[in-house]
């Protein structure tokens, strides 16, 4: 197994992280579509300082096979295509910063700038004096027809200060200030007492227009004064939005990478924290997942080298379950395939999951037509094992009915338990089955259910966009919905299944969905499936 | 990394997600955490979700604590505290223990107790990973306080509380400490809004207990649906005349997402949003607050005080953000926003922990070559998400600072 790290990025950001990671000895290759003359400054410096270090440029990572601990990644050189073995892959590729002059009814001029224009000019102290000279005022447009980022904010704010300090007038218009950062509204109150002027917009909106020769004009209503007031700007400074290039686009489908809404490397799920992805050994920081702070990238640095240099065996090898493809009933439909969401099941000359990979959610076992995949590690994960003894009275004024609740044991699992502390006394008839996702569960499981002796079934998943397996939780309501409407054509009370969707704190709802469906199946008496046997 | 060890103190979701990455090298971790109840504030939040997931985070604490108590190589005390500590090759110090009165292993969760205890003392806890559920509060315990009070102790059907157990002192050592003290809620007693004279004035740590308290609609303590609900923001926060000079940064999340959560319960209610900047809340931010803009009124104004009517009722006078003339709106709750102010500094320990703090009091999270990391917000506000990424992010440079030592 290569221990080798490939790092793709070119930025301050990516030179952190080589240095991190060299200084903990990890192997790295460093990748990057730029020329050698556009390669970042403190990327320049940390070559120059490890004269060892495996630097590839314009170089672009064209195809990925493979999965944690042993990629096989083909980056293509001008002509030249080879390929590495990795162990580990981290992005940390800028983003592109668009910059939107329709919708403030704008177009491209020498009198409009972006904030990183603006920031080029006066960045040192000695460069104040070559902004335009005729440009005494400027005016940062900030968050108005979009929200910003505190990072934009602070960009502006410091901007409009050094503006100032040349002796220049700046306006800052906004709609909500962003100063949910640290040391903001420290910077706000200092950008306002060296004289800048804010501007905040909630319910009005400020009406730009340009003339022939582009000078820019703003009026609006002032909503403290109640008066109306005009701008005739020198520069107008315009917010920039972050959006994936073409390069980061590529390296997603590449990669296999679940997306935000935004397009960025990293699904908007709870559980993809911190650097992590939908897939083991694929990590994302900074610009890449979109976070846009020093701060932030600092973070994403350290977390990035903790991650890096973790052992990717956990401590506990006999603790880890994976799934396992029984190869002599495979009949290679590539459902699995398809199907997982971590990606970690390999297509060669065989078909195999990987490992380490894997996160024994089971999404492939329950779809499987040839129910060829056993989730191994998993105890007793063959559910015809599991179904527990029916216990108390099947009819007749005592009737307790039995309830089996399938639970996620990320969420529902948990939240049951919880339910337990809350109220002890659970209805006499509720036996509580662990799984791994809801996902898992197969028709198989569920017929089973029944046939053991459930007068009812829940099925209790994470919410929406919570699952960990991505769509397992979707793939159980489907799932059940399915069983719902055969139910209803044989004549056996769809009620009898239900299913629902809870948080690991949700003892309360636990309880109150428990008792709900006692209350039905008390109702609709036994299902007389257990009698039959 | 063999046979080093990191002692962490604070049992919050930084520092169980400090002591879950440094276990993952093989160190040893203990964490010392002073209430009877490990998760920290966050532990207590609802889940938000409606029909789908919001992204609170909440449900992220509960599975760090899972994880935590499962791992072999992390301790986890709770009602502990740490004195003395002094820095001599690694750090000595005194390990503090209050045991918990109620055994774990005996209580059933009757919940007798809590009826029996004429101060309230027992407290229960919010997670299925707290163990006890039940635990005594020794600021309110009357035995505590060298009372005959022995009601719980009598009356516990399983004798599964002990109110003579002692309190147990250990001398420990270890080669680093991370600070993940957390952060201490702001009291908005001194704002002019009534806290604690109206009893529906409340938090939004208060709203967030009720509602994961039930799935139905927002009551009163008198028992009345709430039909009309404020969320004033910014309490005890950007607040020059106290000297808070930070925005709190999760409040408008809270916020927003109990909003849409009680709302999702209660279609018709009417909620009104007073602020002053609204701050982004999760990864798509634009599309959630269009919505909530339609949904909710929003006030861009920070209400100047509240009286309770004769009904009970709640008049908020506040300048309208549109004409800027004085406006009195009457509301059946009201919750303040509190802000998040540094943590309680360690008592007993200043001369070796050397906690430098930042201009506004919160810990400075900057490297250090003392081997005193810190995480989450003790060192800032932050949210759920930002305080796991701090915490790694702390547990990597004492893994630095480690090897550093060895080598």
């Amino acid at each position: 197994m290569s221990a080798k790290i490939l790092l793709i990025g070119n930025n301050t950001l990516t030179a952190g992280i080589a240095q991190d990671l060299i200084n903990s000895d990890i192997d790295l290759v460093l990748a990057t579509p730029v020329d050698k003359t556009d390669l970042s400054p403190d990327l320049v410096d940390v070559a120059r300082k490890n004269q060892g270090l495996e630097l590839l440029t314009q170089s672009r990572v064209s195809a990925c096979r493979g999965s944690v601990g042993h990629f096989t990644v083909q980056v293509t050189t001008g002509q030249q295509v080879q390929s590495l073995e990795i162990s580990q892959v981290v992005i940390a590729e800028d983003a592109h910063q668009h910059i939107d002059y329709s919708a403030h009814g704008l177009h491209p001029a020498a009198s409009i700038v972006s904030l990183d224009e603006i920031e080029k000019v006066i960045s040192t102290d000695t460069e104040i004096e070559s902004i335009d000279n005729q440009a005494q005022t400027l005016v940062f447009l900030i968050g108005l027809k979009r929200e910003t980022t505190p990072e934009n904010t602070r960009r502006a704010m410091i901007a409009a200060q050094n503006c100032q300090k040349a002796g220049k007038r700046a306006y800052i218009l906004t709609g909500n200030l962003k100063v949910g950062d640290q040391g903001l509204e420290q910077l706000y109150r200092q950008a306002r007492a060296a004289g800048i002027i804010f501007i905040k917009f909630s319910h009005t909106h400020p009406r730009l227009r340009m003339d022939k020769q582009d000078q820019v004009t703003i009026e609006f209503d002032d909503e403290i004064a109640g008066r109306p007031f005009r701008l005739s700007p020198d520069l107008t400074v315009l917010d920039e939005m972050a959006q994936p290039t073409s390069y980061l686009q590529d390296l997603i489908r590449i990669f296999e990478l679940e997306t935000d809404p935004s397009g960025f490397t990293q699904a908007d799920n709870v559980h993809r924290i911190g650097v992590g992805t939908n897939r083991a050994g694929i990590l994302v920081a900074g610009p890449a997942r979109n976070v846009t702070s020093q701060r932030e990238h600092l973070m994403d640095m350290h977390i990035v080298a903790l991650k890096g240099s973790m052992p990717i065996e956990p401590s506990s090898p006999e603790s880890q379950a994976w799934a396992e493809i029984d190869l002599g009933s495979c009949i290679r439909c590539l459902t699995c395939h398809r199907l997982c969401p971590y990606s970690a099941v390999e297509v060669n000359t065989s078909i195999r999951i990987q490992p380490r990979a894997c996160e024994a959610c089971g999404l492939c076992a329950a779809e499987c037509p040839r129910e060829a995949i056993q989730v191994s590690g998993i105890e007793g994960f063959n559910m015809d094992a599991r179904m527990p003894e029916p216990k108390g009275p099947n009819n007749g004024a005592d009737y307790m009915p039995t309830i089996f609740a399938f639970c996620c044991s990320r969420s529902a699992f948990p939240a049951g338990r919880l339910a337990e502390c809350l109220n002890p006394a659970m209805p006499m008839g509720l036996k509580t089955i662990a799984i791994p996702c809801a996902g898992s569960l197969s028709l198989n499981h569920l017929l089973t259910g029944f046939r053991s002796g459930a007068d009812g079934i829940l099925v209790l998943t994470c919410h929406t966009d919570n699952c960990h397996a991505r769509y397992g939780n979707q793939r159980a309501c489907e799932r059940a919905a399915m069983l719902q409407d055969q139910f209803a054509e044989i004549g056996f009370d769809k009620d009898r299944l239900q299913v629902g969707t809870l948080a690991a704190n949700m003892g309360m709802a636990f309880i109150e969905i428990v008792f709900e469906f006692e209350k039905r199946l008390r109702e609709l008496g036994p299902s007389g499936l257990r009698s039959q046997q | 990394m063999i046979d080093k060890h990191v002692t962490v103190i604070g049992g919050g979701v930084a520092g169980l997600s400090a002591a879950l990455a440094l276990s993952r090298f093989d160190l040893n971790v203990d964490v010392i955490e002073s209430s009877p109840f490990l998760g920290g504030h966050a532990i207590r939040l609802a889940c938000k979700a409606t029909d789908a997931c919001v992204k609170c985070g909440a449900c992220i604490v509960e599975e760090k604590l899972l994880q935590a108590l499962q791992n072999p190589r992390i301790r986890l005390f709770t009602n502990a505290r740490i004195e003395n500590m002094r820095q001599n090759q690694g750090f000595h110090y005194d390990r503090w223990q209050t045991p918990h009165r109620v055994d774990p292993d005996r209580c059933t969760f009757c919940g007798q107790c809590l009826d029996l205890c004429p101060r309230g003392a027992i407290q229960t806890g919010t997670s299925s990973g707290h163990k006890p559920f039940y635990a005594l509060n020794p600021q309110l315990c009357r035995s505590a306080h060298d009372e005959d009070c022995q009601a719980c102790q009598h009356g516990c059907p399983e004798n599964a509380i002990r109110l003579d157990a002692e309190t147990t002192q250990e001398a420990c050592q270890s080669d680093a400490v991370i600070l993940a003290t957390g952060f201490t809620p702001f009291d908005p007693e001194i704002k002019p809004y009534g806290y604690r004279r109206f009893q529906n004035v409340i938090t939004n740590l208060e709203l967030e207990e009720k509602l994961r308290h039930t799935a139905g609609p927002l009551m009163t303590p008198e028992g009345k649906v709430v039909q009309n609900i404020a969320f004033i923001q910014c309490v005890g926060s950007r607040d020059a005349k106290l000297n808070h000079l930070w925005c709190s940064r999760i409040c408008c999340g809270s916020s927003l997402r109990s909003a849409r959560l009680i709302e999702w319960r209660q279609p018709d209610i009417v909620v009104t949003f007073f602020y002053i900047d609204i701050q982004n809340v999760g990864k798509n931010f634009d599309q959630f607050y269009s919505k909530a803009q339609g949904h909710f009124n929003f006030e861009r104004s920070i209400p100047a005080d509240i009286f309770e009517g004769n009904d009970g009722r709640l008049q908020v006078h506040f300048a309208d953000s549109q004409t800027q003339e004085g406006k009195e709106a009457t509301f059946d709750m009201v919750v303040l926003a509190i802000g998040l102010c540094p943590p309680q500094p360690l008592s007993n320990q200043k001369e070796a922990i050397d906690q430098r703090t930042t201009d506004d009091g919160f810990i400075q999270d900057t490297e250090t070559s003392t081997g005193i990391f810190a995480a989450g917000t003790a060192t800032g506000p932050m949210g759920i998400a930002e305080s796991v990424a701090s915490a790694e992010s702390a547990a990597w440079s004492t893994i630095r600072y480690l090897h550093r030592s060895q080598a």
